[in-house]
């Protein structure tokens, strides 16, 4: 969807002008889902409006709500993610409430966003794409947020890198599946090391993680090269922070990612 | 003058010395030549436009936003429900 509909400009015009558009993530709104528990209540109050009205509902579907909230139309995700057929709903929605055009109702803004930092962090964030379009989700590239201490920061930095603060980035080295809880992921070997490369020290190394493309264990893993490079700060934090892939692979595809530090 | 009998260790000493220096800046140049391939990569694997159209729409925080926002401005909510992570593109 997000590669298809959600990226086409007629589509992107209708939701911004007749709409409020809102996702929600399946997995927030599971029984041991974040989401509060009034926006559970809340999807499954649209769920139970669609089986009483005889609508399509699922999972990975398109809800069109009325002004009051009620549940007025539905779609399955294999025909949403065709622009024709949604422009379609979304043209009927609007015809029949007899909308007018106006600016978007909510702020239009970078929906993966930074986390907040404390004074002393390094913020960087990751990209991860698929360089073959196999194993893995390849439409749009994966993007994470990782913060690092001063004191992790200042580990990193050490002659032996400190696999903790390394672990915390690397982590986050896999392409786009379904399973974003890296606190399954497992390392299964890493080696690294810092070398001092005039002003800045470079890092490089190698690890396998086992990281599963849906929640249930599956027995796929990453194995990456990496290379980086870290600036440091007279007070032995990093001012700068670069690394990305070598080589990396996944379920028999192969993908690269950059990791950069941002101003917070 | 040179004693003739120390001229042998002096040529080895410039022979090391050259050699050292050689090979210090065969690192370094690598160094450089390793950063400027992770600078390029880095730039080169970030995100297009064109891969973050998504960001042009303007999205509501969660389902009772979004209705609130609906009452408010007598607007249709338009909700996708999904597995993965789609605003991080990890879906």
């Amino acid at each position: 969807m997000r590669a298809g509909p959600l990226s086409n400009t007629n589509i992107i015009a209708l939701l911004n002008q007749y709409f409020v558009p809102v996702y929600a993530v399946n997995e927030d709104y599971a029984k041991k889902g974040c989401a509060p528990p009034e926006e559970k209540a809340e999807l499954q109050r649209i769920f139970k409006e669609g089986h009483a009205a005889k609508k399509s509902v699922g999972s990975v579907h398109v809800y069109i709500l009325n002004p009051n909230g009620k549940l007025v139309d539905s779609m399955h995700v294999a025909e949403a993610a065709k622009p024709k057929v949604l422009t379609a709903m979304l043209q009927k929605t609007v015809s029949e409430l007899k909308l007018r055009p106006s600016a978007p109702v909510a702020k239009v803004r970078p929906q993966s966003a930074p986390p907040a930092c404390e004074e002393g962090s390094l913020l960087l964030h990751l990209v991860s794409r698929s360089i073959d379009g196999k194993g893995a989700w390849t439409e749009v590239p994966g993007e994470d947020w990782v913060v690092l201490t001063a004191e992790e920061q200042k580990a990193l930095l050490a002659e032996q890198p400190d696999h903790g603060a390394l672990k915390k980035i690397l982590t986050h080295f896999y392409p786009a599946t379904e399973n974003n809880d890296v606190s399954k992921n497992r390392f299964e070997s890493l080696s690294a090391t810092t070398k001092r490369a005039g002003s800045r020290a470079q890092l490089a190394g190698s690890f396998k993680m086992a990281h599963s493309f849906y929640h249930k264990e599956d027995g796929k893993a990453v194995e990456a090269e990496f290379i980086g490079f870290a600036e440091p700060d007279p007070a032995g934090r990093i001012k700068n922070f670069q690394m990305t892939t070598r080589d990396a692979s996944y379920n028999g595809g192969k993908f690269a990612v950059a990791v950069r530090s941002v101003p917070k | 003058m040179r004693n003739a009998s120390t001229r042998p260790k002096s040529v080895l000493r410039n022979i090391l010395a050259c050699l050292f220096l050689s090979v210090a800046a065969n690192a370094l140049a690598s160094d450089a030549e390793d950063f400027a391939w992770v600078e390029q990569r880095v730039r080169e694997l970030q995100p297009k436009a064109s891969e973050k159209r998504f960001d042009e729409i303007g999205w509501a925080d969660d389902i009772r936003d979004a209705i609130r926002l609906a009452k408010q401005n007598q607007r249709p909510v338009f909700l996708f429900t999904h597995d993965g992570r789609m605003n991080i593109g990890r879906c």
